[in-house]
């Protein structure tokens, strides 16, 4: 049996981002930048250069963004040209990933001249120093990401979003054209891209295929298209799992609800429901009730406990 | 079993659902990966995705007992 995840990163494809990507995504103005250059990250840490640059080297973490704020820049300033030329040149051959200098302070022609002298590319903000930094992290963060492809339909049930898995052909599209019709909001179709983010999985479509849906019998319907905007969202968090299965006579499903499965996403566990899938029930309603069941259960609310305290004080 | 195949033509709609048609015939769970794409071979949506064009590089990996047979099957259509 093949791994339920397609994992590209296993087939040893490397992500880099564009410098320019990250420029405008950070909204940076870039200074020193060629065309199509790209930025690998190691880290998502950002680095003051202080004692860097007051020729302290001891422990510089040469693999994080470089960070100038008005301190550095009004250090650096006090510094002779020589010695900072120095100093930036020493930063820039250690191979920083990127500078940046915020609150819009322009850099001068030493800065230039050594990010030019070792291709490092350096951008300006007009950015508060500190929000730039946790801006970086962040960006850096998502960029770092570990991603995975899997075989499923993500729809945003009533607010919590569900993925559905089961093998080709049990109906995943069939049961998310029911619950568009309900309401509910198709994320993703067939194929869907999730990317851890902290503790939470957010879900997406490829682009080439978004918000389009094969129906068994009718083809490709655009949802968008057919039901309006409402009625699908570009991305969602994944919050769990229901199976489609198919019904086996003999074999026992959850008939308590009490107990609740769990599966494993990136790390991430997820709720996980089997749904058996068998002619004449309505499968979008069985759904918005285990949508329904698992978030009383997560408010702290349990049905057959209720009915087992029931039981109890029966005289 | 992995095989690396050479696209003999641009992705197309009427390609997508030969290879989902055909992947759906065979047992064996077959994926196919393009750049930093996967696809379950299976679902037309899937392949779709994948929008490469003629001589992209994809690898094709399929496991199962009728694996040889759907390889040979998948990869003709490529």
């Amino acid at each position: 049996m093949l791994g339920k995840y397609n994992r590209a990163k296993e087939e040893g494809v490397a992500s880099a981002v564009l410098a320019a990507d990250f420029a405008s995504t950070l909204g940076l103005t870039p200074v020193v930048m060629k065309e199509g250059e790209e930025l690998h990250f190691t880290t998502s840490a950002v680095c003051r250069p202080g004692l860097f640059l007051a020729g302290y080297e001891k422990f510089f973490a040469a693999s994080r963004v470089i960070v100038f704020g008005s301190a550095e820049m009004s250090f650096a300033m006090s510094l002779e040209k020589a010695v900072l030329t120095e100093r930036l040149e020493r930063m820039c051959a250690l191979g920083v990933p990127c500078i940046v200098i915020a609150r819009g302070i322009q850099p001068t022609a030493e800065f230039i001249a050594a990010a030019e002298k070792h291709a490092v590319p350096l951008f300006t903000t007009r950015e508060i120093t500190g929000k730039v930094g946790t801006d970086i992290t962040n960006f850096i963060t998502d960029a770092l990401a570990e991603e995975i492809t899997m075989h499923a339909v993500l729809v945003d049930v009533a607010g919590m979003g569900v993925l559905l898995t089961g093998v080709s052909g049990i109906g995943k599209s069939e049961v998310a054209l029911e619950l568009v019709h309900r309401g509910h909001r198709l994320v993703a179709d067939d194929s869907v891209i999730i990317k851890r983010k902290g503790n939470i999985l957010v879900g997406r479509a490829p682009d080439m295929i978004r918000h389009m849906l094969e129906i068994r019998g009718v083809g490709i319907i655009n949802v968008e298209r057919m039901f309006g905007s409402v009625a699908v969202r570009v991305n969602k968090s994944v919050d769990a799992v229901f199976e489609l299965v198919t019904w086996e006579e003999g074999k026992t499903y959850e008939r308590l609800g009490s107990e609740t499965l769990t599966e494993d996403i990136l790390g991430v566990t997820l709720p996980k429901l089997e749904i058996p899938v068998k002619a004449g029930r309505n499968l979008f309603v069985v759904i918005e009730a285990a949508v329904a069941s698992l978030r009383l259960k997560e408010m702290g609310y349990s049905a057959p406990n209720e009915l087992e305290e029931r039981l109890k004080s029966n005289k | 079993m992995r095989s690396k195949i050479k696209a003999s033509k641009d992705l197309s709609l009427a390609v997508a659902k030969t290879v989902a048609e055909t992947a759906a015939k065979h047992h064996a769970e077959i994926r196919l990966l393009y750049r930093d794409k996967v696809a379950n071979a299976k679902s037309l949506m899937g392949v779709v995705a994948l929008s490469y064009k003629k001589g992209a590089e994809l690898i094709l990996v399929a496991e199962g007992k009728d694996a040889t047979r759907a390889t040979d099957d998948v990869k003709a259509l490529l």
